[in-house]
């Protein structure tokens, strides 16, 4: 029995245990071993099989880690199984590292280029088939690719796009539209293409292209033939004489308009951003000098501040070296909006607004995974079936809407669908079954709305293979506010929801609120902070024990002595002469006591150092404009050490 | 065996050494920022050329005072296994070569008397500092921390 015959048994049990129909791995485990110890098998499928009987003997606690492993399982025979048929394939990839390493860094950057470009015409296609531009840029991206990749010995990269091409140039030849099967290839390619540039820098990463280069070339024959049929059938040839092809093609650089560029290492770019926001510290401590302050109309006064003006311009400059636009971003939910619709079988449009915005690339990754997962759940969840669409009254296509904008130094996201809408009943049960609230709680409808970022909580009511699962929208919140920014939501009963992000620009510099406590100074980030008021006396009302509360608008916010939690000395005790500063949002709003507010201010933020890393509510320090040191306070901490009081607490009294 | 550089310095009225290849530098004291929650022995944080550095008070770390005059009192800033600390001082003093040889355990002294820093005493004759080991500053402080911040004050 041939090894191939035996992967093929291998595979075959494989699927009864993922469907489940068999639930024991030893037979599996055993079969991959001795496959891996026949002769005749290269090392190479050797150690992908023993490596996924490894997997198999693996213990397993639940369900989600049985099938993560099963998943890998499959890999790894799926990649043995690809190595045995077709043993070209894999063993071509060691020779690409025989050319010049800066070449082939160039060809990754350019390639991934490229395929941005190919994908972005791809969608275009889709939405009009016969669209001959995005035909000719598909057709450039897949030729100019093949040919720098022959170039370098790159023989996968080189066989998918000269196939990928070969079609293109046919349904170019006769000016058709591309059919639905073969966008899909097309698609397909530019993903397995990315795979294969990825995997070049990636030794011994392994790209499954067979299956693909197989589809593509069935299409290019069935292609061919309806092309020859046309031909004979249809008289004369094409109506606009046949270009050149080498004409049509043009260079990499005139496409990437390589010449005026420059590219800078994102480290660089960094360290020049940091130093520009020391310097502006610097600037702003000697302005702040005594012998400058006291002359303030003197001419040295005002040579400070043209030197700070400088700085600062600089600095936006160098902030604005790091942005980019969303474009990415928008072309990822272009694409996933496809899948999922394709996945789900009902149309959804896709609506896209704001792709120029612009955003610090170090946020734009960790923007892209909270917006993927609102996407999925908006389809999912949010969006009804055509039938119960056409129920109440609406198109059976279902509309998702990504809007984005610069707003001052913030990046608003808005994404809205036109579904259901939250059922604002399903989220009272399950906040009262999970012990969020208490079934009489009486909530503002935004607080009600509010819970489902809470940890744990989730409406889905069932998994589906799209949406992944255990994965709520309070993970999403914890992503968004690690990039320091907000999530809100709106909903209308029957009408859809809408989600708006707020993001800083650039994490590089925190808005702060400076504010005094006895004779020390700490910042409170303003992304916490909604206003500022000074009670009346009989607003602040003693709890039963730790736990303070003040009437706001007759809603009562726990308060918190700043002095007391900091352990400062000297500072105002009494509400009604001080000042509360109220943080957070819905049901963790607090009120923090201050003496004073001092100012609005612009730090960048540092950590304290290895040695101070435990010290509780601070997230860390800043130079502050006199030189001195600001501690940064760390309110989602703060907020939740309220509730830890009040859970000490049994009782919770308030007479107002 | 070749002679190893140390810094000496005083704390109240007791001579001190560090090994110099440890030392960052000396600065006059900052103005330091208080950090709440902070163990006694940690002054708090100081801008030093735009970086921020913990500030330890030798003193109360070696179980004395603190100094209520700060005319004279020096930082020296010292390289940590993961990063840089200010230690108070009252004033440095010189540097010193010490030889292997003349290198001893600290016998007789206990941890609660200085806090379990010194690790050696050099004996040099007209003079025996004691030679302090940074990283126990450092790790002493996280230590206390960690006592500190999981309890709600």
């Amino acid at each position: 029995v041939s090894a191939i015959e035996r992967l093929h048994e291998a595979t075959f049990l494989l699927v009864q245990l993922e469907v489940g129909s068999a639930s024991d791995r030893a037979p599996l485990e055993r079969l991959l071993r001795e496959i891996a110890r026949s002769d005749g098998v290269s090392p190479n499928v050797a150690g992908l099989l023993v490596q996924a009987a490894e997997h198999l003997s693996a213990p397993v606690s639940d369900g989600d880690a049985s099938a993560d492993l099963l998943r890998e399982v499959v890999r790894l025979v799926d990649r043995a199984v690809e190595a045995v048929e077709s043993p070209q394939a894999t063993d071509d990839s060691t020779d690409s590292f025989a050319a010049d390493p800066e070449m082939i860094d160039g060809f990754i950057v350019e390639s991934l280029e490229f395929l941005e470009s190919a994908e972005r015409a791809a969608l275009e296609l889709e939405a009009a088939p016969g669209n001959a531009d995005a035909i000719d840029t598909l057709f450039r991206c897949f030729h100019t690719m093949k040919g720098t990749a022959g170039f370098l010995g790159l023989p996968q990269i080189v066989a998918l796009a000269h196939r990928a091409e070969s079609l293109l140039s046919l349904i170019r030849e006769v000016g058709r539209e591309a059919d639905a099967g073969e966008i899909d290839l097309v698609f397909r390619s530019v993903d397995t293409l990315r795979a294969l540039v990825a995997a070049i820098s990636a030794p011994g990463e392994e790209v499954a292209c067979y299956e693909l280069a197989a589809a593509l070339d069935e299409q290019v024959n069935r292609a061919r033939l309806n092309t020859a049929a046309v031909r004979s059938s249809a008289a004369p040839a094409p109506t606009s004489a046949p270009v050149p092809e080498q004409q049509r093609v043009g260079s990499a650089a005139e496409f990437a308009g390589a010449s005026d560029w420059t590219r800078v290492r994102t480290d660089r770019l960094d360290n020049l951003i940091e130093g520009l926001g020391e310097l502006l510290v610097a600037q702003s401590i000697l302005t702040q000098d005594p012998a400058i302050v006291g002359a303030r109309h003197s001419e040295l006064a005002l040579k400070a501040e043209a030197v700070g003006k400088i700085v600062r311009d600089l600095q936006q400059l160098a902030i604005s070296m790091r942005t980019v636009s969303l474009s990415r971003l928008f072309r990822k939910t272009a694409r996933m909006v496809r899948e999922l619709s394709r996945g789900r079988g009902a149309p959804i449009t896709l609506e896209l607004d704001g792709e120029s915005t612009v955003i610090d690339r170090n946020m734009v990754d960790l923007l892209a995974d909270p917006v993927v997962h609102m996407i999925r759940n908006a389809v999912d969840h949010g969006i009804e079936t055509p039938d119960e669409r056409r129920a109440a009254g609406k198109t059976p296509e279902g509309l998702l809407r990504l809007r984005a904008s610069n707003a001052g130094s913030e990046v608003v996201l808005e994404l809205s669908d036109d579904g259901r809408g939250l059922d604002r009943s399903r989220i009272r049960d399950r906040a009262v079954e999970r012990g969020l609230i208490e079934a009489e709680d009486e909530l503002s409808d935004t607080d009600l709305l509010r819970l489902i970022f809470v940890p744990g909580f989730s409406t889905a009511r069932e998994v589906t293979n799209l949406s992944g699962r255990g994965v709520g929208m309070d993970v999403v919140r914890r992503n968004i506010e690690a990039l320091r920014g907000r999530i809100d939501v709106r909903s209308e009963d029957g009408a859809g929801t809408v989600f708006t992000l707020r993001v800083p620009l650039t994490l590089a510099i925190t808005d702060g609120l400076l504010v005094r406590v006895g004779s020390e100074r700490f910042v409170i980030p303003s992304r916490h902070v909604h206003l500022s008021f000074r009670p009346e006396p009989s607003a602040v009302t003693a709890g039963a024990g730790v736990v303070e509360s003040v009437l706001l608008r007759d809603r009562e916010l726990p308060l918190v002595r700043l002095h007391d939690l900091l352990g400062v000395a000297g500072a105002e005790e009494d509400p009604a002469a001080a000042v509360l500063v109220v943080v957070g949002t819905g049901a963790g709003r607090r009120a923090l006591l201050a003496d004073e507010l001092l100012a609005q201010v612009q730090v960048v933020s540092k950590p304290l150092g290895s040695v101070l890393e435990a010290v509780p509510w601070l997230t860390g320090g800043a130079i502050l404009g006199d030189g001195r040191v600001g501690l940064i306070l760390d309110v989602p901490a703060i907020a939740a050490a309220v509730d830890d009081l009040a859970e000490q607490e049994p009782v919770l009294t308030h007479t107002a | 065996m070749t002679a190893a550089r140390y810094l000496a310095f005083h704390v109240d009225g007791v001579e001190y050494a560090l090994e110099a290849v440890r030392v960052r530098e000396i600065v006059p004291l900052p103005p330091v920022t208080r950090v709440p929650n902070a163990p006694a022995h940690v002054r708090g944080v100081a801008n030093l050329r735009g970086r921020i550095i913990p500030v330890v008070d030798l003193r109360v770390r070696l179980g004395s005072r603190p100094a209520t005059d700060h005319r004279y009192v020096s930082v020296i800033v010292v390289h940590l296994n993961d990063g840089v600390a200010g230690l108070i001082v009252d004033g440095v003093a010189d540097m010193l070569d010490v030889q292997p040889h003349q290198v001893r355990s600290p016998a007789g002294r206990s941890d609660d008397t200085d806090g379990g820093l010194v690790h050696a005493v050099a004996d040099l004759g007209d003079r025996s500092p004691l030679l302090l080991d940074p990283d126990r500053v450092a790790g002493a402080v996280a230590d206390a921390l960690h006592v500190r911040a999981s309890p709600v004050p």
